[in-house]
């Protein structure tokens, strides 16, 4: 089985293609919607141990109408990781954050990438010991 | 300003139809970000926040010393209604929870009890008091509850009541400390633990409410808008923050 590291690594390789798609559909969505796009966590139940779990693309929160498949961000059909991303609107302004979620060895850990007001930005970090 | 509205670090009316939620104590201005757009509802008094779980809504702020406790006096009080118990999950009220590294306070419905709670924190995660509103019991959901919790530093216990009723308390096991977890109303900070239903008139007191000040707020079981906070128990008739009802010394909130 394939280390914590070799996980995060390939999780975070796989981020970083992801993630230019997504700067540039949320840029996209904004100027037309006037707010960023939230994406409902997917696949909704987090991959353990690098397996492989199907994505979901309908997902979408309920009061939106672009669901994943509308981002058209090319996913691929599965992924070893479970992607979310967050919309905020506060007192400094809009922003986003995208967090990572991967099970191993049923620990969860969470990564997470913000843009904008309000958004975080964090190194891996264990949030659910197992 | 009333003997009970100076005792409120922050208090937030919720009343807003989406985005920024505005501290009505204008001084401490602990304005939250809304995550995911929370939406509104009929509140308790006026218009409430609406937390839909499946959407992860919650609203935030960053840590900052006004809204950190510890080893203090404090008590939090809000209603609650809750549209569904979440399976497999507690639903957080409001917190300063990372649910990893940082955590001062969790207030939340259990699921495993059926019963809110007020847990505060020590050192590494350690329990410090945890109090179970055992007494009342068990929640229903579509009905509003005034519920009041926090902690004595004096006595060294968590305490928690429901409808102004009679407190269950917990003892103090460590010293309760503070850190740089976010406020949040609706989840903790991860996000998780996300809240389904409505939450209004929330507030921060580093400070221990008198059994007057507790039945002034449930009200019978209308509650109370931040502007009868101010004018009274004991209060003058100048107004201070902002109110469901208009603009109070420069401050508006929808």
């Amino acid at each position: 089985m394939a280390t914590l590291a070799e996980i995060r690594n390939a999780v975070d390789a796989q981020l970083a293609v992801i993630w230019t798609k997504v700067q540039t559909w949320e840029a996209n969505y904004l100027a037309v919607h006037g707010g960023y796009w939230q994406g409902i966590i997917n696949p909704s139940v987090i991959p353990a141990d690098n397996n492989e779990v199907a994505l979901n693309l309908a997902r979408r929160p309920t009061d939106q109408i672009e669901d994943w498949a509308a981002a058209n961000l090319t996913l691929p059909a599965t992924l070893p990781m479970a992607f979310q991303i967050d919309v905020h609107n506060g007192p400094s302004g809009r922003g986003y954050t995208g967090t990572v979620y991967v099970k191993v060895l049923g620990n969860t850990y969470m990564r997470k990438q913000g843009v904008g007001a309000h958004s975080t930005t964090a190194a891996w970090l264990l949030v659910r010991p197992a | 300003m009333s003997t009970l509205s100076n005792k409120f670090t922050s208090f937030w009316e919720l009343g807003e139809a989406s985005g920024t939620r505005v501290d009505a104590v204008v001084a401490s201005a602990n304005d939250l970000t809304d995550n995911n757009t929370v939406t509104q509802a009929t509140g308790k008094v006026g218009n409430a926040a609406q937390f839909t779980l499946a959407n992860s809504e919650y609203l935030s702020r960053a840590s900052n010393s006004s809204l950190q406790t510890g080893d203090i006096d404090q008590t939090f009080c809000a209603w609650v209604y809750m549209d569904s118990t979440a399976a497999g999950m507690n639903m957080i009220i409001l917190a300063k929870n990372d649910n990893a590294v940082f955590v001062d306070y969790s207030w939340f419905w259990r699921q495993s009890t059926n019963r809110f709670q007020f847990n505060i924190y020590g050192t590494g995660i350690a329990l410090a008091a945890s109090a179970s509103a055992d007494t009342f019991g068990a929640p229903s959901t579509a009905t509003w509850y005034f519920v009041v919790a926090g902690f004595d530093s004096v006595n060294n216990q968590a305490f928690i009541s429901v409808n102004n009723g009679a407190e269950n308390t917990g003892a103090q096991a460590v010293a309760p400390i503070t850190t740089s977890a976010a406020f949040t109303i609706g989840a903790n900070a991860e996000p998780s633990a996300f809240w389904d239903g409505r939450i209004d008139q929330v507030g921060l007191a580093k400070a221990l409410l008198t059994a007057d000040e507790k039945t002034f707020l449930y009200n019978g079981g209308a509650g109370r808008s931040w502007a009868e906070i101010v004018t009274g128990p004991g209060g003058s008739s100048i107004l201070r923050g902002p109110t469901k009802s208009g603009l109070i010394e420069g401050r508006l909130i929808g």
